[in-house]
């Protein structure tokens, strides 16, 4: 075990006080640190370490040398001095910083969210979810994580290493029922008991030990509670499920915190899925997440080696390999597992924590800019200090001390600024971050942290510089001001602004695609298509319902299925077909219709028929497949042939569309006939009179089925949740690609009155001698344009080599035309001109008799 | 005569009370023990070097031990100049005192 008190504290205490003997002094303390280690931990121990050597600090420094003391106070006095001096460029820095502080924190808020997930759990480290492996023919290897039921009870049996194992599955879209309270429920999970005691959520009411152990009971959070039981005692109370399932509530779980993966309001034992027409035996239907608990001691690296064929050796032909993913991983690493609830993904951890490194950069190099910039104001007190014995290291402390003074005071702000914006943040972000995050100690912590970093950046090159200079030159006024360092700050002005004009571009390309995917074509129709759920007993009565409905003025066409487009279908491994000669596996969707589906969302045919009621055979054993999965087997004349077994026949190819969302490419896919899939129902109707049809459409409902509230949704706006995390990641962006042109900007406006003010003569002669108002703007102005144009110009390439890898993303997207670099281009470059176009117009318009008379 | 502080007298007086093998550790650990101040690691360290500087205390550096990360550690031991400093302290301490005991009214 590593017993070493914290080591940045060390090294901080021996570089700025290096004149004291630290040996003797550590070793004392680190002595009483390994005590308090051993029986509080390294976190308290931590703290106690910093606190015990803060607590010295007085000390240390009277005895380092009587004056230094003396001197920091000096220090001070003037820094503060400075400030209030020359109050406009003290506030375009605060701004600025506070700006960056600002959205630092919030990311940083954002960051720790997302890193957090899971791990509320008191065995979160030792819990795993059982990920397979399968490879297909083309090298490919997909990775589920879910699996058959009967995997998890033979790993808890079969591995000494398995505390526990759960099975879990939400079923959503179930309806509830108590009284007149009848909802469709979203949040409807079986698991296996073991789930209250192994992960941690705790229950109000009941035992968490025997809540589940009637296959009858269901566990409920507080909200559901609330809103079926009111202010009622809910223990004990009948829930009727899909109006033909009831389940008594045995118990009340406090709500599940937002950063956890797992979610859902009611709770039943997994062997009640049965009911809702999921098998509880077999190998071979995927369909649950299966969770272990490992003993305390077992490394899960070699229980993967241990558990890696468990389902070829127990389900015959099975070629699946399975492994373990930490649970605290899931949040953040499951993008390349097909898995039904992702929707973190560690890339946007890392590049909304480059977004924040940037804006904080941007507002640290206006810093720089600034105090270098007004470097000659300064110089004559650093001959000065240099003169009566100041050496460089101590005015190197004292510029530091400046910047941290101006990072410590923008971080009041800051917090103010975090204050009022965490809300529209937390709207924007879809995150629920309570304003209490900020007094927490790891949170404070952090901020002291990125604070101090901040200040330390812009600290560095003002310190480096301005105690370089030479007392001599400095005091005999050849110093000439703000000439030192003139090409560094060219060159910091023009990385800021490539750091935002790749920023903007991100945002443009990032907007557009938006909207491409918006606009694409996906081989189907889907205006005034409403959808609903047909649960349980309600699909008996599907065709009942469908002529009824195709009855009413208005509707168009009618149709069942047994997914709704742009949603999770269900897959299975094609590895059988009329004609095969070679080993090839392919993953293959399968969709269930009825003879509807075609006309309903206007799909075409390109070879073949679609199911017809002229024939009865349809039923049973035909499908029609789609033109990728007959390129992807290479069957020719497919029709006829069978596909899967030798009993079902191919009678069409229809055309490819969309059935998931665009991030994918249209996938093989049979499409079958199995009445007891129909899941869901569509209605198309007409453009005109919507609502009236709704209304009658309502009423037929409620005739029909008043069991079953009336509960639609058009098609148009289901796929739109499909992007709902893109468009939210897009929104941010754009937040903050405009902040960081604020600070940017910010930056510039200073450096444009600082130019305008030295040049105040000049132009006062200039103007004498006959220059114009527009000539004196351009001279001024000269300087900025051709940064900016530059920054553009090193801007387009690396923007262009992150957004294709943005793009490869989807795998259909928008191109790179030359609209995404001009846009940006022109806005940093109106932007900035604006920002500087006050001070020029200023400095044109002066009367030229007082500038001369300057100084 | 120096006068001592009262930090440099509690210091001095529990170097003597811990007789053998006293060291900023043990050092801190009696003075909270019995006068229920913790001071701070810093200020204890700087007034036993100062106090070795004026000769009323001289250190040693023992051998490396475990407990302090395999580093040695500095004990201190009072010396002649100590002891009488101590006890001239004392009694200027009981003289002024003195006074104070008799004729306080209760």
């Amino acid at each position: 075990m590593n017993n070493t008190p914290p080591y940045i504290c060390k090294w901080i205490f021996k570089y700025f006080i290096p004149e004291f003997d630290w040996e003797y002094f550590f070793g004392g303390i680190d002595e009483v640190y390994c005590g308090i280690r051993g029986s509080k931990g390294k976190f308290l121990a931590d703290i106690w370490y910093w606190t015990q050597l803060t607590k010295s600090l007085p000390s240390l420094f009277s005895k380092k040398s009587g004056g230094s003391f003396i001197m920091l106070k000096n220090y001070f006095k003037t820094g503060i001095r400075t400030l209030f001096r020359h109050k406009g460029f003290s506030i375009l820095n605060i701004m600025g910083l506070a700006v960056g502080l600002a959205v630092c924190i919030l990311i940083f808020l954002w960051v720790q969210d997302e890193l957090g997930y899971d791990r509320f759990h008191t065995n979160a480290d030792r819990i795993y979810r059982v990920i397979e492996h399968e490879e297909l023919s083309s090298g490919e290897i997909l990775s589920y994580s879910q699996q058959g039921p009967e995997l998890a009870p033979i790993l808890k049996a079969d591995y000494p290493e398995i505390l526990e194992s759960v099975r879990f599955r939400v079923l959503g879209g179930r309806l509830v029922k108590f009284g007149d309270h009848k909802f469709y429920e979203k949040g409807f999970a079986f698991a296996d008991p073991a789930i209250l005691t192994m992960f941690t959520f705790p229950l109000k009411m009941g035992d968490p030990a025997s809540a589940l152990t009637d296959p009858s009971s269901i566990v409920i959070s507080e909200n559901m509670a609330r809103k079926y039981f009111e202010n009622e005692d809910p223990l004990g109370k009948i829930l009727r499920v899909d109006n033909h399932t009831n389940f008594i509530v045995s118990g009340v779980m406090e709500n599940i915190p937002s950063n956890s993966h797992l979610k859902f309001d009611f709770l039943a034992k997994f062997d009640s899925i049965k009911n809702f027409g999921q098998p509880v035996t077999g190998w071979r239907s995927f369909y649950l997440d299966t969770y272990v608990l490992l003993t305390e001691t077992a490394d899960h690296r070699e229980v993967d080696q241990k558990i890696k064929n468990v389902i070829s050796e127990h389900s015959e032909g099975s070629s699946f390999l399975i492994d373990l993913q930490p649970l605290t991983r899931i949040r953040l690493f499951s993008n390349a597992i097909l898995t039904p609830h992702v929707d973190g993904d560690i890339k946007y951890v890392v590049i909304f924590s480059l977004i924040a490194v940037f804006i904080l950069l941007n507002a640290c190099i206006n810093f720089m800019n600034l105090t270098t910039a007004r470097s000659g104001q300064r110089a004559r007190e650093i001959g000065m200090r240099k003169v009566v014995g100041a050496r460089r290291k101590e005015l190197v402390h004292q510029f530091f001390g400046e910047s941290l003074l101006m990072a410590f005071i923008s971080l009041i702000f800051a917090v103010g600024l975090v204050f009022a914006l965490l809300p529209l943040f937390n709207q924007l972000s879809g995150k629920d971050l309570p304003l209490m995050v900020l007094g927490r100690l790891h949170v404070i912590l952090g901020l002291l942290g990125i604070t101090l970093t901040a200040g330390l950046i812009s600290g560095i090159y003002p310190a480096l510089l301005l105690s370089s200079f030479q007392p001599v030159s400095v005091l005999k006024n050849a110093f000439r001001s703000g000439l030192r360092g003139k090409a560094f700050r060219r060159a910091l002005v023009i990385f800021q602004f490539v750091l935002t004009t790749v920023l903007i571009i991100g945002t443009v390309v990032v907007y557009r695609q938006l909207n491409f995917l918006r606009q694409q074509n996906l081989g189907y129709e889907k205006d005034q298509v409403m959808t609903f759920r047909l649960p349980g007993n309600l699909r008996e009565k599907t065709d009942l319902m469908k002529t009824t409905f195709e009855r009413i003025p208005g509707v168009l066409n009618t149709a069942a299925a047994s997914t709704v487009p742009g949603r999770r279908r269900a897959t299975l491994t094609l590895e059988n077909w009329e004609g095969r000669n070679s080993e090839d596996r392919f993953e293959l969707g399968i969709l269930d219709v009825d003879h509807g589906f075609l006309s309903t969302f206007e799909l075409e045919m390109a070879e073949g028929r679609f199911f017809s009621r002229d024939f009865t055979t349809d039923e049973s054993n035909t499908v029609v497949v789609n033109e990728a999965a007959i390129r992807a087997i290479g069957m020719k004349d497919p029709i006829g042939k069978w596909i899967l077994g030798s009993e079902l026949k191919i009678i069409g190819v229809i055309k490819d569309f969309n059935l998931r969302s665009l991030h994918h490419k249209v996938a093989p896919l049979v499409i079958g006939m199995r009445k007891s899939n129909l899941h869901h129902l569509f209605v198309k109707i007409a453009a005109e009179n919507i609502p009236r049809t709704i209304v009658s459409l309502k009423s037929s409902w409620n005739s029909l089925v008043p069991e079953y509230p009336f509960d639609f949704k058009f098609l148009d706006e289901q796929l739109e949740e499909l992007y709902h995390a893109d468009q939210r990641i897009g929104k941010i962006i754009n937040a903050f690609a405009g902040l960081a042109l604020f600070v940017a900007c910010l930056g510039l406006f200073g450096l444009a009155s600082f130019v305008a003010e030295r040049r105040t003569k000049e132009i006062g002669i200039r103007k004498v001698l006959g220059a114009s108002n527009p000539v004196i703007f351009h001279l001024l102005a000269r300087d900025f344009i051709k940064w900016i144009l530059l920054a553009n110009l090193i801007a387009a390439p690396i923007a262009t080599y992150a957004m294709m890898k943005y793009l490869n993303l989807y795998a259909y997207h928008t191109k790179l035309g030359p609209m995404v670099f001009l846009i940006p281009g022109l806005l940093t470059l109106l932007v900035s001109l604006l920002a500087i176009s006050w001070q020029a117009v200023r400095a044109a318009t002066a009367d030229p008799v007082k500038s001369l008379k300057y100084e | 005569m120096h006068l001592l502080t009262k930090q440099e007298e509690l210091l001095l007086l529990a170097i003597f009370r811990i007789r053998k093998d006293a060291y900023l550790v043990n050092i801190r650990e009696h003075l909270k023990k019995h006068i229920g101040k913790e001071w701070a690691f810093g200020s204890i360290y700087i007034t036993l070097e100062k106090l070795c500087r004026k000769g009323y205390v001289k250190n040693r550096i023992g051998a490396p031990t475990a407990s302090q990360g395999g580093k040695a550690i500095k004990y201190y031991d009072l010396t002649e100049s100590g002891i009488r400093i101590l006890k001239e302290n004392k009694h200027l301490h009981d003289k002024m005192w003195k006074e104070f005991a008799e004729n306080t009214p209760t």
